[in-house]
This record gives C-alpha cells, sequence and structure tokens, in this order.
C-alpha cells in the first residue's frame, strides 16, 4: 500500500518524523537524480555524491516542506542548490563525456558505427551549451518534467519555458553540426572522469 | 500562422501536446513554408536524436548503502529539521564539511577501504566484479560492500561476524550496508546462510521479491527469474514479502509463487558442501518433502465463481481441431493465451472470465506450469482416443466473482484450483538432470549492438523456403528462450554474461534431406507457434551429440526435416559472435500421482 502514496504524502510523513517514507522516495528519484546530475555534470563521481547529497538535505530541510508544493518540483530545487553549490566548493570538471562501453567495445561497421559516431558527437554538443539550456533539456527530455513544472522551478513563465526550450534545441543542433563537420572526436571518446578534490 | 510564431509552438511541437487549432494553422503553414518545414525537421531531428543518448549507468548498490548509512547516522543523531536549517546555513565551513563526510563515505566506506568478508573456499572459481572490471578470487581474498560476486562451482564466504554464507554455483550476490546490519543481496541462484549470533544488528537477504532476516539460524535463500524461496534448517528467520511478514522455524519453507512452493528448497540441498560432509551439522539429512501438490494449491486459493466443463463434440462442417483449440484468461492486466491457442477461431476470453476449447489435461497443465507438453507426465488419461468421451477434450467456461478487478496471475491460480477440484488431480514438480547447452561468447568476440532498452522488441521467426530468419532486440536471456522454437529441443541456459539489449539477426540455411521425422511431442510441446506438428527438422550443431537430436521447425512440409548449413552453432558465431556448448541442466516435470473424470456440469 505504501508504494501507491504519492509523493507529497510520503513527504509529509518523513516530515512528521516517519523517516522510513524517506527509502521509498529515494527508490522512486535515485535512478531519476543520478541521471540529471550525470547529464548535467558529465562527472560520474559527482553525480553519485550530489544524489547523496540531495537526501540528506531532504532530511534536513525536511520542517520546510509544505504540502502545497510538489514534491518533485521541490526535490529538484534542492538538487539544483546542491550542485550549485558542490561546483562553487569543488574543482570537478564538467566537461568529460564517457562513452557507452558497447560504443567502444563492440565492433559495428558500417551504420552502427555512424550512430554511435552521431551520438558522441551529440552528447558532446550537449556538454557545449550554458548551463541553464542543458539543464532546461535535460529536465523537459530526460525527465519527461512537465513545462508547467519547469516554470514553476526556474520561476518564469510556461510560455517563456517553451521559447527557451526552441532556443536550447537550436543552440545544440549548431554546435552538433558543428562537431560533425569538424569531424572530431575531440573529448567525446574520453572515459577519464575527473574527480572532485577538497 | 507567422514563421516566428514556430519557436512557441515547437516545444509543445515535440511533446505532441499542441491544441488541435494550433495544430491545423502550423500544418497549413508548413505546406506553405518551406524554410520553416527545414527549421521544423531539423529541430525534431535533434530532439528525437537526443532520446537516443544511452542512460548513464547507475551504481545502485553503493547509493543505496551510502543513502542507508547517512539514514542511519540520521537515526543515530537526529537533527531537529528547523535547528539543522540554521546549523546549515550559518556555519560558513558546513559545505566543507559535508564533503568530508562525502568524501569519507566514498573513499572509505566503499569497496576502496572496507573489508566485510572474505572467501572461504572454493569449488571452482568465483568473479568479482567492480567499476567495470572483473577478477578471479581466490582463498583468502577480501570481499567489500558492494562488489558482486559471481560463482562458478560452489564458493563459500565467511563475513566479518563470523557468518558463512556457501554460494552455490551460478549465484551472484552482493554485500551491502544495511540499516542496522549486513545485507545480502541475491541476484540470482541459491546461498546457504549459518548466520552467527547478531548481538547487535540483523543479517538481511534480499531477493527481488523477498526478504529474509535472522538473528542465529542456518537457512537456504533461492532467486530465480520466477520468484524467491526460503528454507530453514536451523533456527528461526522472518520473511517479509511485500507488507506481509511470516516466521518460518527449523523445517519449513516459503516460496512468493504458486509454482516455487512446489519445488521443495530443502530437497535441493545435495549441493552443499555441507551436505557432502557425512552428518555435517549444516544441513538436514532428510530433506522435508513438500505437500502434495493439491493441498497447497486449494489451501486458500481463490476459486471462480461459476465455472463449467463439458466435453467437446467434434468440430462440425469439417473444421479442424486446431482452429478452435485454445484457451484465453483475461484480466485487469491483460489476457494470457498459451501457446496452443493459436488458430484462426481460438476463444478470446472477455474481462474477469477464461474461455476455453478442445483443452486436454495434459496441454493445460503444461500451459498452467509453463513447461513443454513432454515434461507432463505420470498417471495420464487417455481420454482423447477415439470412443473415448473425452474424444475431442473438454470446454472451459469460468466466470471469476471479481471480474473487473482480477488479474491474470489470479485466474491462472483459480484455474489450477478448479483442475484439482473437478478432476481430483494430484500434481508434484520432480526436478531431472538433462542434457542441455550454454550460450556464451565465442572467441572473436560479440557481434550484435547493444541498444537501449526503449527500443526492445520480440523476437521474430521469420520462415522462408529454405531459410529461417530471427531477428529482435531483447536481452539474452529472452534470446536463449527463444532459440529451442528453432534450431533445437534441448534447454538453453544464458552463459554469455551480457546485460541490457542486444541487436540481432540470425539467417539460418537449410538443407533438404530425405529422413525419418521424429515427432516427438516435446520437439511439438516446444513450439511456440504450435505448428508442424508430426514433422521436425534436425539442426547440426558443430560437436555437439550429447543433446542429439538437436531438431528444428519444419517449415515446408511433413516428411522432410533438415540440416542446417552452415552447422547452427557455426551461423551463431558468424552472424551474431555466440556459440553453444553442452551442459547439464536441471529441468521440471510435472508428473501426475492422481487424477479422476470430472463430472461435466
Amino acid at each position: 500500500m505504501l508504494r501507491e502514496w504519492t509523493d507529497e504524502a510520503l513527504m509529509v510523513a518523513v516530515r512528521e518524523g516517519d523517516l522510513d517514507r524517506l527509502e521509498i522516495l529515494f527508490e522512486r528519484y535515485r535512478d531519476p537524480l543520478y541521471d540529471f546530475f550525470s547529464r548535467l555534470t558529465g562527472n560520474r563521481v559527482a553525480s553519485e555524491d550530489l544524489v547523496q547529497d540531495v537526501f540528506v538535505r531532504i532530511l534536513k530541510y525536511r520542517g520546510s516542506y509544505r504540502e502545497s508544493n510538489r514534491f518533485v518540483t521541490w526535490m529538484y530545487q534542492i538538487a539544483r542548490n546542491a550542485r550549485s553549490d558542490y561546483f562553487r566548493k569543488h574543482t570537478a570538471r564538467p566537461d568529460v563525456i564517457v562513452l557507452p562501453s558497447s560504443a567502444k567495445d563492440i565492433k559495428t561497421p558500417g551504420r552502427q558505427l555512424e550512430e554511435s559516431e552521431e551520438r558522441a558527437f551529440l552528447q558532446a554538443a550537449l556538454m557545449q551549451l550554458s548551463e541553464g539550456n542543458r539543464e532546461l533539456l535535460i529536465l523537459a527530455r530526460y525527465q519527461e518534467m512537465k513545462y508547467e513544472d519547469i516554470a514553476d522551478l526556474f520561476k518564469i513563465e510556461v510560455g517563456a519555458v517553451k521559447t527557451r526550450v526552441h532556443r536550447a534545441v537550436n543552440e545544440l543542433r549548431e554546435a552538433f553540426m558543428n562537431l560533425q563537420s569538424k569531424g572530431s572526436s575531440c573529448s567525446a571518446t574520453s572515459s577519464e572522469n575527473t574527480l572532485p578534490t577538497t | 500562422m507567422q514563421c516566428n510564431e514556430l519557436r512557441k509552438h515547437f516545444a509543445d511541437y515535440v511533446k505532441e501536446r499542441l491544441p488541435a487549432a494550433v495544430q491545423t494553422r502550423l500544418a497549413q503553414h508548413l505546406t506553405e513554408c518551406g524554410s520553416c518545414t527545414a527549421e521544423l525537421d531539423a529541430l525534431t531531428d535533434v530532439w528525437v536524436k537526443l532520446g537516443t543518448l544511452p542512460t548513464p549507468e547507475v551504481p545502485a548498490a553503493v547509493m543505496n548503502a551510502r543513502f542507508h548509512d547517512a539514514l542511519e547516522d540520521y537515526r543515530r543523531n537526529p537533527k531537529p529539521a528547523s535547528r539543522a536549517d540554521l546549523w546549515y546555513w550559518a556555519a560558513g565551513a558546513a559545505a566543507s564539511v559535508l564533503l568530508v563526510v562525502l568524501v569519507w563515505m566514498v573513499f572509505l566506506r566503499t569497496p576502496a577501504a572496507i573489508s566485510t568478508a572474505t572467501v572461504d573456499a572454493i569449488d571452482g572459481a568465483i568473479y568479482r566484479t567492480w567499476g567495470g572490471t572483473t577478477d578471479r578470487l581466490e582463498v583468502g581474498a577480501p570481499i567489500k560492500l558492494g562488489e558482486e560476486l559471481r560463482s562458478e562451482g560452489g564458493a563459500v564466504l565467511e563475513l566479518a561476524d563470523g557468518s558463512l554464507v556457501e554460494m552455490r554455483s551460478e549465484s551472484v550476490v552482493t554485500l551491502e550496508s544495511a540499516i542496522d546490519g549486513l545485507r545480502i543481496r541475491l541476484k540470482q541462484g541459491s546461498v546457504i546462510v549459518t548466520a552467527a549470533e547478531q548481538r547487535e544488528g540483523h543479517l538481511y537477504v534480499q531477493t527481488k521479491d523477498m526478504m529474509v532476516s535472522v538473528v542465529g539460524t542456518v537457512f537456504m535463500v533461492n532467486a530465480e527469474e520466477g520468484g524467491s524461496r526460503v528454507a530453514v534448517m536451523d533456527g528461526k528467520v522472518r520473511v517479509l514479502q511485500g507488507n506481509v511478514e511470516t516466521t518460518l522455524t527449523s523445517g519449513e519453507e516459503a516460496a512468493t509463487t504458486e509454482e516455487l512452493k512446489l519445488r521443495s528448497l530443502l530437497a535441493e540441498i545435495p549441493w552443499s558442501r555441507g551436505a557432502a560432509k557425512n552428518g555435517a551439522s549444516l544441513v538436514r539429512p532428510e530433506p522435508i518433502p513438500p505437500l502434495p501438490a493439491s493441498q497447497r494449491v486449494t489451501a486458500g486459493a481463490p476459486k471462480f465463481e461459476v465455472a463449467s466443463l463439458k466435453v467437446e463434440a467434434r468440430p462440425a462442417g469439417g473444421a479442424r481441431t486446431g482452429d478452435v483449440q485454445g484457451l484465453s484468461c483475461t484480466g485487469r492486466d491483460g489476457s494470457w493465451r498459451p501457446t496452443m491457442s493459436t488458430g484462426l477461431s481460438s476463444p478470446s476470453a472477455p474481462r474477469g472470465r477464461c474461455l476455453g476449447r478442445y483443452i486436454g489435461i495434459q496441454m493445460l497443465l503444461a500451459a498452467l506450469y509453463d513447461v513443454p507438453l513432454a515434461r507432463v507426465t505420470g498417471a495420464l488419461p487417455n481420454w482423447r482416443i477415439l470412443g473415448s468421451p473425452y474424444e475431442y477434450g473438454f470446454s472451459i467456461d469460468a466466470v471469476a466473482e471479481d471480474m473487473s478487478g482480477v488479474t491474470q496471475d489470479q485466474l491462472r491460480q483459480m484455474l489450477k484450483a478448479l483442475l484439482i477440484e473437478r478432476f481430483k488431480l494430484n500434481v508434484r514438480v520432480d526436478r531431472r538432470e538433462a542434457d542441455g547447452f550454454a550460450l556464451t561468447i565465442a572467441p572473436g568476440g560479440v557481434k550484435m549492438p547493444s541498444v537501449s532498452y526503449s527500443e526492445e522488441t520480440l523476437t521474430t521467426l521469420t520462415e522462408r523456403p529454405r531459410q529461417q530468419v530471427i531477428n529482435g532486440k531483447t536481452s539474452m536471456r529472452k534470446f536463449v528462450d527463444f532459440l529451442p522454437t528453432v534450431g533445437s529441443r534441448c534447454t538453453i541456459v544464458d552463459k554469455t554474461g551480457l546485460d541490457g539489449i542486444h541487436e540481432y539477426t540470425l539467417t539460418l540455411h537449410v538443407v533438404a534431406q530425405p529422413g525419418t521425422p521424429a515427432a516427438d511431442a516435446e520437439t511439438i510441446g516446444r513450439s511456440k507457434k504450435g505448428r508442424g506438428e508430426g514433422s521436425s527438422a534436425v539442426s547440426a550443431i558443430e560437436g555437439v551429440e550429447s543433446c542429439a537430436p538437436l531438431r528444428g521447425r519444419n517449415m515446408v512440409g511433413a516428411g522432410v526435416f533438415y540440416e542446417y548449413t552452415p552447422s547452427f552453432n557455426g551461423s551463431l558465431e558468424q552472424q551474431l559472435g555466440l556459440r553453444l556448448e553442452p551442459q547439464k541442466v536441471q529441468l521440471d516435470y510435472i508428473v501426475i500421482d492422481g487424477v479422476s473424470e470430472p463430472a461435466e456440469n
């Protein structure tokens, strides 16, 4: 039955001291948050830390949650703050892209290789976007967040969100075409990760 | 619509959320404006391509362990939320402190530093996977949180508290931190745990659908795709399945599905090193036999509100039985149609109901227990012989009480209960060793591209004269489940170690050869499309005879059977970079110990 509780009901229970409910929220949002941070920062170690940080902060600030707030919007606000704080204090380079091992390891001539290269260029192009546009596209495309929720999160009008989505995709397309025309594999094939420093 | 309006509507367009009126205006504009059409196409293409970028692999085990550690710390030292806020924001170095905590968690609490167990004994090999690398472990090797351990042959781990974990061959476990102890996550296979007395916390064994907690006992847990089982040899354990907690004591067993309840876990103990030792205290010398199937299934099983069984008459108008034969049960979560339901007029049940036509008891049991027809044996009544009242089998029409709420699985359980009641059926599951194959990666490496889960498809078999083509995008598990449809009657297990979804196309070239078709029931029963009765094809798998004769499906005509050229294994290796290697496998047989002709109603 607990699995059927809404996020908001679970968070209210956590706020009231029933910390077991946070485990369910963690199960629901561990993967989406890791996906969000990983695409945003390109750094796996930082992403792992940041997911942990978000749930530590949820515990700390549980008293500030109001049931009138959508939990997902509240949580992503915390996530954005956590990321901002993290990179303000540390020098983890958020510019490393990791290709899936399948694309490197499997000998796939012809079309499949082209698709792998295309994905690498697109991923590199995504990392070239401004942080704001990259964050917007990740939320809209991968987190499948509603434009209304994004507007709430960014504290802008819904119409402005839609216009920015158009602009961000346009910017991404230009970066993608630019990389493709150069034919450069640049940093897109690097599997190196930069660990955060204290 | 003006060209500059495109930017306002693009976001809704790609999410298919455009209001109909705007959609119409946009479509009209695009027919007149080439530049907007080109721009929209280009941007949509980028948007679609974004969806093809791979999903980052989540280090779930480590993150779970860290989360539970943090939660545990917080419970031990709870900070009121309001004070925490003040503390957090007031302390200028708070973020640094947090980082120190995080770094400590990353570098000290993860496998880099904590040794949670050691390898105590190995009968074969044990492999550790961590951070994308796999290495073989020796006796005495330290095991750390989050590492995935896979046994090829038996192995025994000794935990830091002195508990012993014996892994059966082909088992996969990970040790994780629990809030109040240690969790053994069993992904597949079996473990026997001899738990040391847990003075302060608990030892848990977690499968995908069951959690067992102990305070000092000997017990065994098994996890497989269909569910999980636990058996207690000494002491007692608590078992949590969903929200239901039960306590098991010495000699008791539990399982998460009705099918698994029919297979005694204690009866499988002979794989244990402890079992091999004379009088070893690790296991009970006499396994407790499972309860008779009839008692197990009827106990508390839901029943149909109305159910009718009738002997079928010969099909009218020259129709063939196969055209109307079949079974269909429809619940709120969809329909279940077993493999014999392939006729053009096979029944299709409405919601909350099961309909069957020309059903025999053997085929029904095979379908309900998900085994090939030939693996239903024992006191089989031949009710389909000429002159028998059951010459053409029987029809079923059964209606659930909760027609709108019942699920497919519940309908299957109700059907089992119906069989037991009406046929006075007594069945058991007998596990036997047989020849089979392991699907492995060929020396040249995998030749199948990995694709995302969102691209997963069904496996399809296209049959053309002298050619069979298998293609799809699935997990390797689904691929090996499908292979016997084509090239082998033998059981195949996946040993590729490949995760995720792979795309494959396997083209088999067949050569007609005269010979004697092998009309064995098992081949027929394994046919996923239910065709080819009375005829089969022979596929030669290079250098493999232990499971011979390997049979493929005949797709041309009766009385002719085939050989693949190149061989099945050759094509598999050349096209996909895979190969089949002979191996002993365990097969379940459904044995009928007692059955009676039912009274019609």
